[in-house]
């Protein structure tokens, strides 16, 4: 077993898509690093990773997490723990402890690689104005950088992950890149409903206030295997050769890409210099500890021998920095229980998602369903424009498998089929007639920053090693509810410019799905709404221009030690409508410029 | 007898094309027979070699474009009958389409077999591929000379498939030709894969492979070989196990006609070689004149596999206890 070895230029808490990000960048430096990672390190070996994916075969459920094995040790919350909380109020039976007034329907997964083993892989760039909200629009905050800023690391974010697309199609309201730069990849081809949407989307048209939106249909940036451009070095899956160096069109991109295409932080692992560092997995970090001078002075981890024994041993690691790269919720646990970073009292407040709005509908031909990756396209219109001071941004992502999580096809269809007593050739028929023509589309809506919606710990909730386990209270505003009902307008314009007919839009809100809640209009009518998690943890360690209201400056460099970062989705101040995984590796980049400049 | 004009080179072209591909199906046989999560390390032997054997394929078709001739695949007779010879052999092995096996492996290595040292280049009936090849490259040396470059060069650099682009999954990389050096690169690129570079065990990619045939030597002996072996010493490394019994029991040489007594199978031996053949359809519209066509081509080959791996789960009522599988044949219709 691997223990550390003197004092380090770094310990990075956390060996997610962040943390070996920045452990890359100073390891190229030839700065001496320590990554502490809570769960285990099956992906480190090309069998542990085909374990995960038999794991996912025979898998009842194929939630996010399902092909990795729970860890009592390093818990991680799973989808069927998500329940309807409208039927009780705290929920205590996953690993996350909700307190409600809404469920937090999101997960993360506490393993080497973090959450990019489950990842989808999409890779969008926020746009200008979403880094000045409050000026703008008047809501929200203001970030303490712009895009400009965040533009030169989001260039190298976009080569350390690995991602595909075509930059000319990317320019949405104002996002620019250098003329000499372009993506490492091509982009994915589009899939075939993608087609059928765009064409849809030409015709469509929807009002908000004293304004006609059009939309249209653009490819989406993802970080996934495609032709690579020149003087891109293309990577096979871990532990292996030749495997994985395209999509390959198995259409599991969540919970696991069986070869690897996909990225994953494992492949960033797999570029460093094994002279530089040291991983040491199946340790927890528990505690910062706090010098008199207001430096961090170590960090005190929980070494766990087996995932079968709550059997451990505490250890205390030291370095120059420290670099915490938890996770959103994680690495605020961590903080709070070490009562660090905290002056601001922000530690923990303004945590959100993106709450995932989906329609479904059946086109009046095939459109293909189940083929590729989950999406491969998106309708980028609504991510930016003057609605944004009475309603939410949102992405429009197109998926490619049929109607997914709204109804978890096939299985729901045959149950159907057997319910109305159909069988044999009919059934058959009917699956096919059925199945190939379900369009689902789904609305990634930005959520402000509210200080109500936070993490919390409390004596009272702790895991077998004596870890706080994290306690959510989360509530969606009127903001972003007002937003789905927009979403749910456009919706019915794309729908009905499709030639579906409202008869085939089968989109319902019903008080048992786990996200359901209500809005009452301006009228005063009361319309259901439900939503499901984006899995886009953000907000709980926002940077800010002010020590007094965000929990580090614009580096990711907390206020109150100057040896300590926080990195991560959490340092988001807003959201945008743009998956965080890449904004956040563009944001730790930046702050690796800094650690390297302290670090001399 | 020599290959002595231009022509004569172009049907040699010809003709290795159409042995590099008679080594794809009985490899594919191996490879599909092996049930997902079995086998792990042999189904990944097996399938970084034929890849290889289609990079090979590409290769040959740079060569035969840059000389001025159009590469033939989609075309009754490009697929030659199993059981049989390797086309243009000296017919000293027969090969089969056999599921995965020690039988099927010894095949593989009699295909991948080494020249020995100082073996002359053989333009007919030739004893090993790399001994085939080395009387095309002569030639090809010898022609240019004698013609010039300008005369035995003279395809468009647009027929060429680039390299990065559309070959991934196994090792080398696509040479694009346009004189005589990539040419014989190109060239050397095949043998050295196959055999091995300069006698030794190893493919002389960058990425430190062993060649073909030690490759399969490794999966004969259920051993690896260390980097310090040699062809001669054998394979001296760790253990490589391998397990025959979980494969599908495929019937060796499975052909459409021996199932025309039972329908629903024909059928779906015809479904198969139909996919098959619209695959060398789509390879020959890459091959001659658009190289981005090789993108449509992979999905007709997962739906190949797909279709493969489904005729390999069809008992066979001809002889019980085994199984139908792919037949690999031509199809007009298709």
């Amino acid at each position: 077993m691997t223990t550390p070895q003197g004092s380090y230029d770094a310990i990075i808490v956390g060996a997610g898509p962040v943390g070996v990000n920045i452990a890359k960048v100073l390891t190229d430096r030839g700065k001496r690093v320590l990554l502490l990672e809570a769960g285990r390190a099956s992906g480190l070996s090309y069998d542990g990773w085909l374990s995960y994916v038999d794991t996912y075969r025979s898998a009842v459920m194929k939630e996010p997490n399902a092909p990795y094995p729970p860890n009592p040790n390093a818990p991680s919350t799973y989808a069927q723990d998500v329940l309807n909380i409208q039927h009780k109020i705290p929920i205590l039976s996953g690993y996350q402890v909700e307190k409600g007034p809404l469920s937090f329907a999101s997960t993360y997964l506490r393993s080497l690689g973090g959450t990019s083993l489950h990842w989808l892989g999409t890779c969008p760039r926020m746009v200008p104005n979403d880094f000045r909200l409050k000026t703008v629009y008047g809501v929200g905050v203001d970030w303490p950088i712009s895009y400009d800023d965040l533009q030169p690391y989001y260039c190298k974010a976009e080569w350390a992950l690995g991602v595909s697309a075509n930059k000319d199609e990317q320019g949405h309201f104002g996002i620019w890149f250098p003329p000499e730069y372009d993506y490492p990849m091509e982009r994915i081809p589009p899939s075939y409903s993608d087609g059928v949407y765009a064409e849809g989307a030409r015709k469509a048209s929807v009002r908000f206030g004293d304004r006609d939106y059009g939309m249209t249909v653009t490819s989406l940036p993802q970080a996934r295997n495609s032709i690579p451009r020149e003087n891109y070095a293309l990577s096979s899956a871990y532990g292996t050769k030749h495997v994985g160096e395209r999509c390959e069109g198995n259409a599991s991109c969540i919970p696991i890409c069986p070869v690897q295409a996909k990225y994953s932080a494992l492949r960033t692992l797999g570029q460093m210099d094994k002279n530089f560092y040291t991983l040491v997995t199946q340790a927890v970090a528990s505690r910062l500890i706090i010098n008199e001078n207001g430096r961090i002075g170590g960090v005190e981890y929980k070494r766990y021998e087996s995932e079968g024994s709550n059997q451990y041993q505490t250890g205390t690691a030291t370095a120059t920095l420290y670099i915490v790269a938890a996770h959103a919720v994680e690495s605020a646990k961590l903080l709070l229980a070490s009562g660090a970073a905290n002056s601001s009292d922000q530690v923990g407040r303004n945590l959100a998602d993106h709450p995932f709005f989906l329609t479904w509908a059946l086109n009046p031909t095939p459109v293909g369903a189940f083929r590729g990756p989950g999406q491969t396209s998106e309708i980028p219109s609504f991510r930016d424009g003057p609605f944004r001071t009475d309603f939410a941004a949102f992405r429009i992502d197109l998926g490619n498998w049929g109607w997914d999580i709204a109804t978890f096809p096939p299985n729901s269809n045959v149950y159907e089929a057997a319910a109305a007593n159909t069988f044999g050739k009919t059934l058959r028929r009917s699956l096919g007639q059925q199945i190939p023509r379900q369009l689902r589309v789904g609305y990634v809506i930005e959520q402000l920053p509210e200080p109500g919606n936070r993490v919390t710990i409390s004596p009272e909730f702790i895991d077998p090693i004596g870890c706080f386990r994290p306690v959510i209270h989360y509530n969606v505003s009127d903001y972003t509810r007002k937003a789905m009902i927009a979403a749910n307008k456009v919706s019915n314009a794309l729908f009905h410019a499709m030639g579906i007919p409202d008869a085939d839009i089968y989109t319902k809100f019903t008080p048992d799905s786990p996200g359901y809640m209500t809005y009452k209009q301006d009228d005063g009518t009361v319309v259901p709404l439900s939503f499901f998690g984006s899995g886009h943890h953000m907000g709980t360690h926002r940077m800010g221009v002010s020590r007094t209201d965000s929990v580090t400056n614009r580096y990711s460099r907390s206020w109150d030690h100057e040896n300590l970062y926080v990195v991560g989705c959490g340092g988001m101040p807003t959201t945008g409508s743009s998956n965080p995984t890449l904004t956040a590796v563009a944001m730790a980049l930046m702050a690796a410029d800094d650690m390297l400049t302290q670090l001399g | 007898m020599p290959i002595t004009d231009l022509k004569s080179l172009q049907d040699h072209l010809q003709e290795a094309l159409e042995i590099e591909h008679a080594t794809i199906p009985p490899y594919l046989c191996a490879l599909y027979s092996i049930p997902e999560g079995t086998n792990r390390e042999a189904a990944s032997v097996i399938r970084s070699v034929v890849m290889e054997e289609m990079l090979h394929m590409i290769l040959v078709a740079n060569v035969m474009n840059a000389v001025g001739r159009k590469p033939v695949i989609a075309k009754e007779g490009f697929i030659k009958p199993y059981p049989g010879p390797l086309p243009h052999s000296d017919d000293s092995f027969v090969v089969e389409l056999l599921p995965f096996s020690e039988g099927a492996l010894n095949i593989f290595l009699k295909i991948e077999r080494p020249a020995k040292a100082g073996a002359p280049p053989q333009p007919e009936r030739f004893h090993t591929i790399g001994q085939f090849y080395e009387a095309i490259e002569e030639a090809l040396t010898r022609l240019t000379k004698e013609m010039g470059p300008s005369k035995v060069f003279t395809g468009k650099e647009a027929e060429q498939v680039p390299p990065g682009r559309w070959y991934y999954g196994g090792g080398g990389d696509v040479v694009p030709v346009t004189n005589l050096e990539s040419a014989l690169r190109a060239l050397k690129e095949v043998t050295d894969e196959g055999e091995g570079l300069d006698h030794t065990i190893w493919d002389g990619d960058k990425s430190e492979e062993l060649a073909h045939y030690f490759r399969f030597a490794e999966l004969r002996e259920q051993r690896s070989f260390l980097p310090e072996d040699t062809e001669k010493s054998g394979p001296s490394g760790p253990d490589l196990p391998v397990d025959f019994g979980v494969v599908a029991p495929m019937r060796p040489n499975p052909r459409s006609d021996d199932y025309r007594a039972h329908p629903a199978i024909h059928r779906q031996m015809v479904k198969g070689n139909r996919i098959y053949t619209r695959l060398l359809r789509q390879l020959q519209t890459a091959l001659t004149g658009t190289p981005d066509a090789l993108r449509d081509a992979v999905p007709i080959m997962y739906e190949f596999r797909y279709q493969a791996e489904a005729l390999m789960r069809i008992p066979s009522p001809l002889s019980p206890g085994m199984t139908v599988g792919p037949s690999f044949e031509f199809d007009q219709n298709a």
